[in-house]
């Protein structure tokens, strides 16, 4: 009995929502058991999510940028033409290589890339073998490169199916009423065929592998389920408004159909092996299967794939796998390492993804090594071929095309070929935006821009639009937008929804929940971010109930259940903001806010010890430090060491570094309160632009860069251990990386109202009633945005305690601060004299 | 390797020219039973024609 044996399955696309309901009615026997036997749980795809990327990343550990598998097709070594993707695009070792290297035997069947065959130890059925013309008169013969080693090619070469060998006793399952289809006007039955006979073909390899060699690892691809979804997830049931009564009568059990078929083949599978070998089953993405579906395919790059779902799915069982547990958090680029670890064998610290150790029983501490690629010795790497005329492959580019992945090649094949290297570029910048390397997507699209029509540029655009939102260059943001709004593409970009993006990060969510509500599509996305844009505004009760609309329409999406969760804990629903946050964490365990606010809720609930690890989990989850989750989990270990009541909002101890910002409405008594701070030795951040005037005779204390404090926050590093002056409505902008105290001030708002007409020569008659309201949501969503910002401690004080009672007002100040300041010398900064807009009634 | 074919519970005599995906999913084994019953009876067929 072999060490630590494993058979990975890849079904390419399988979904849970397909197969949890087959689950129920017994019609997928086989992955049940593995999954009473094993783990189970999402898997989470990348972007773009296309598979010769996905399933390379898969066998390597690394992201596409690392491993140069960038697309479904290729430009060949003499630049002469393109073909569909092969093994010479990928510059990193597989998984195979580092088991040849340390003497373990692997057979690979079907994945995807894998011609040209490498000579490793084992076999190699690669992706070619199964690819056969439909056209019994013209089969390619098989080349050298199609299987390794060659001399074996008797043993499988009768073990391809042919399109046309597929019988009615085949497509009944699949089409019950395959006699009613009109072959003139539907492909449907022919593209059956083709995909039932290639899934064969690789079926017949692995158990042919599987009953008569000795093996370490193996690793079997098909492909039946992504492309019965692409040809007929559209007809799957409920009915889709736009789908006609006859194609979905006669297709809607196609999609089930092909899960069946895979789970039938896994059973033969499972029979073949022993059993103390390691199972794995997983898909590189799921596909959309509810409204989202799409009719009609927009004519971009690879455009099947925009009907690629996030999150696969995984299971695993085996000796050392846990049993019936569902695990979370789980990425493809995780399954190399994993697999890795499993053999004993270190992970490459150049690999991307990293060990999932939750799936196992009894889990070792991973060991490590620099690079797999740098390591000396025979690895069975692919001697690179130039050969460019036996890896072209016309079935396999037949197929691409006809699944829509591909354009038809031009006639012209340097247009193939620029089209080819663009497409390549564009996927390789958008790959950099999936690893947050902006600065790398932001060359190449740039780059992408000078090209010519017929080149539709929109698709960069709409990529740099992000990128520049996430760089708060909003200018360049809207410029972008218009460029996308003025181009002629084909693409029906949602420009609403990046419009009211732009206008919502630019610190106008009124307008930007104006510019949704022109929107005639209502999607999940438009939901969320409408309650986004409530929630902001405080509108808690709209923002719930779009949510709820979203979470209905959407019920993976895991930030639609974090946004829920801050909602309820600004509701003081601890209970169930924590049920929310948990929900969310379980479709996506790699999410640190979700942590966060399952921290902050089970803080106010006093469950201190398990929001230390919310918070723990959080911060461990950011790739750099996530300074919220940090600043929550020093507030518990504070208060708990000063032993302060859990439900205090302040806890009057000085943070180190802190910056202490005044803030509050116009008039409301804010320089006042700096003027006091500055007596009391407190240091100003201040530039003096603005001189003392007879509003406000004793000075302003601003600082002109508090002004633009929307688009550039970076300099609040200047004011720790000083005190600034913000304006309440610009508080929001404040970097969370920093501590704040804020002496927040208050007073009466037709006092604050009065004042401001009269400093800008208004009438004091004239009441601006929506003035008014404004500034009343403003301090409400003041006391909201301080819940959320663990960083931030707010002290309210009242404009006139401070001028009838400084002496105590000034105690409190103190106190909060937690530094020691000369509370004689900021007593004598009030000057009642001055308090001349006090509403008469009052006194 | 041979325990692991006799654990297949499959009778070759009931493999009809038509096929059927019980059959394709057991594999090799199924798939070259299946093509050997057809292509007899595509001889059988043939002959009979002629």
């Amino acid at each position: 009995m072999k060490k630590n044996k494993t058979l990975l399955i890849g079904w390419d696309a399988a979904d849970w929502d397909i197969i949890w309901p087959l689950i129920a009615q017994g019609k997928m026997p086989a992955l049940k058991g593995l999954i009473q036997r094993g783990v189970y749980g999402n898997m989470s795809t990348m972007n773009p999510p296309y598979s010769p990327m996905l399933w390379t990343s898969v066998a390597t550990g690394k992201t596409p940028d690392k491993h140069g598998v960038l697309g479904f097709i290729e430009v060949t070594p003499d630049a002469k033409t393109v073909r569909p993707v092969t093994t010479t695009s990928r510059k990193t070792r597989a998984l195979w290589n580092i088991f040849h290297n340390k003497g373990l035997t692997s057979n690979l069947v079907g994945w995807w890339p894998s011609f040209p065959v490498e000579p490793i130890n084992g076999t190699i059925i690669s992706d070619r073998f199964q690819k056969t013309s439909r056209n019994p008169k013209k089969q390619t013969p098989m080349s050298e490169f199609v299987i390794h080693p060659w001399e074996k090619k008797d043993d499988f070469k009768d073990l391809r199916m042919f399109p046309f060998e597929i019988t009615q006793a085949h497509l009944y399952p699949f089409v019950p009423r395959a006699h009613d289809v009109d072959q003139e006007m539907h492909r449907g039955l022919s593209a059956i065929a083709s995909v039932v006979s290639q899934n064969t073909s690789v079926h017949n390899a692995a158990t042919k592998l599987l009953r008569t060699s000795e093996w370490d690892f193996m690793a079997v691809y098909y492909d039946m389920i992504d492309h019965f979804c692409h040809s007929f997830m559209k007809y799957h049931p409920p009915k889709l408004p736009g789908v006609k009564k006859e194609n979905y009568d006669i297709f809607k059990d196609a999609v089930t159909g092909s899960y069946i078929f895979q789970d039938m083949m896994l059973e033969r599978k499972l029979k073949l092996i022993d059993k103390d070998t390691t199972v794995i089953v997983m898909s590189d993405h799921g596909f959309e299967s509810g409204e989202k579906r799409i009719l009609e395919m927009p004519k971009v790059q690879a455009a099947p794939s925009l009907e690629h779902r996030q999150f696969g799915m995984f299971v695993a069982a085996g000796p050392n796998i846990k049993e019936n547990t569902k695990v979370f958090g789980m990425g493809l680029i995780d399954v190399a390492p994993t697999i890795l670890h499993h053999y004993g064998l270190p992970v490459g610290k150049d690999m991307d993804g990293k060990v999932i150790l939750d799936i196992f029983k009894q889990a070792q501490e991973p060991t490590y090594v620099a690079s797999w690629d740098k390591e000396p010795g025979d690895f069975g790497d692919l001697k690179v071929t130039t050969q460019t005329d036996a890896l072209s492959d016309a079935e396999t580019m037949e197929q691409l095309v006809e699944l829509g992945y591909v354009e038809k090649l031009d006639e012209k094949f340097e247009v193939a070929i620029k089209k080819t290297r663009i497409d390549l570029k564009h996927n390789l910048a958008r790959v950099y935006m999936g690893k947050k390397d902006f600065a790398s997507s932001k060359t190449l699209l740039l780059e992408l821009l000078e090209e010519t029509p017929p080149i539709d540029l929109a698709p960069y655009y709409m990529n740099l639009i992000s990128i520049a939102v996430i760089e708060k260059e909003f200018i360049l943001a809207k410029e972008y937008l218009q460029k996308v709004k003025d181009s002629k593409t084909e693409v029906n970009y949602n420009l609403h929804l990046t419009e009211s993006y732009i206008l919502s990060e630019i610190g106008r969510p009124k307008e930007a929940l104006a510019v949704l509500d022109k929107s005639d599509i209502v999607s999940g996305q438009i939901l969320y971010k409408k309650a986004t844009l409530n929630f902001v505004m405080g509108n808690i009760k709209q923002a719930t109930h779009q949510l709820q609309m979203a979470i209905e329409k959407e019920p993976e999406k895991p930030n639609y259940y974090t946004l829920m969760a801050e909602i309820l804990l600004q509701k003081e629903q601890y209970e169930e903001a924590v049920e929310y946050a948990l929900t969310s964490i379980e479709i996506v365990k790699y999410f640190p806010k979700a942590h966060l606010v399952l921290g902050q809720a089970l803080e106010k609930l006093g469950d201190f010890e398990n929001a230390k690890t919310a918070y723990e989990m959080a911060n461990s989850l950011k790739p750099k430090e996530f300074h919220k989750a940090k600043q929550s989990l020093d507030n518990i270990i504070k208060k708990e060491a000063l032993n302060i009541d859990y439900t205090a909002e302040v806890s009057n101890v000085y943070h180190e570094n802190q910056v202490t910002i005044v803030s509050g409405l116009p008039r409301s008594g804010t320089s006042l309160m700096m003027q006091m701070l500055d007596k009391g030795g407190v240091e100003i951040l201040q530039d003096q632009l603005r001189e003392a005037d007879i509003s406000n005779p004793k000075g302003y204390y601003e600082y002109k860069p508090v002004m633009s404090l929307y688009k550039d926050n970076s300099w609040l590093s200047k004011g720790q251990d000083k005190a600034i002056k913000v304006v309440a409505p610009l508080l929001k902008y404040l970097d969370s990386t920093l501590r704040y105290k804020i002496i927040f001030m208050r007073r009466d708002l037709n006092e604050i109202i009065q004042s401001q007409q009269k400093m800008i020569g208004k009438s004091e008659q004239e009441f601006p009633v929506t003035l008014y309201n404004k500034y009343q949501k403003l301090l409400a969503n003041v006391t909201l945005w301080d819940k959320s910002e663990p960083g931030v401690e707010i002290l309210y004080v009242n404009y006139t305690d401070v001028l009838e009672n400084p002496a105590t007002e000034l105690v409190r100040i103190e106190k909060f601060l937690g530094i020691a300041v000369d509370v004689d010398q900021m007593i004598n900064c009030v000057d009642v004299s001055l308090y001349r807009n006090r509403i008469k009634a009052k006194k | 390797m041979e325990e692991k074919q006799k654990k297949v519970l499959f009778d070759p005599k009931k493999v009809t020219a038509e096929g059927s995906l019980s059959i394709l999913a057991l594999g090799d084994i199924g798939f070259d039973a299946w093509r050997k019953v057809k292509i007899a009876n595509n001889k059988f067929r043939s002959n009979e024609e002629e």
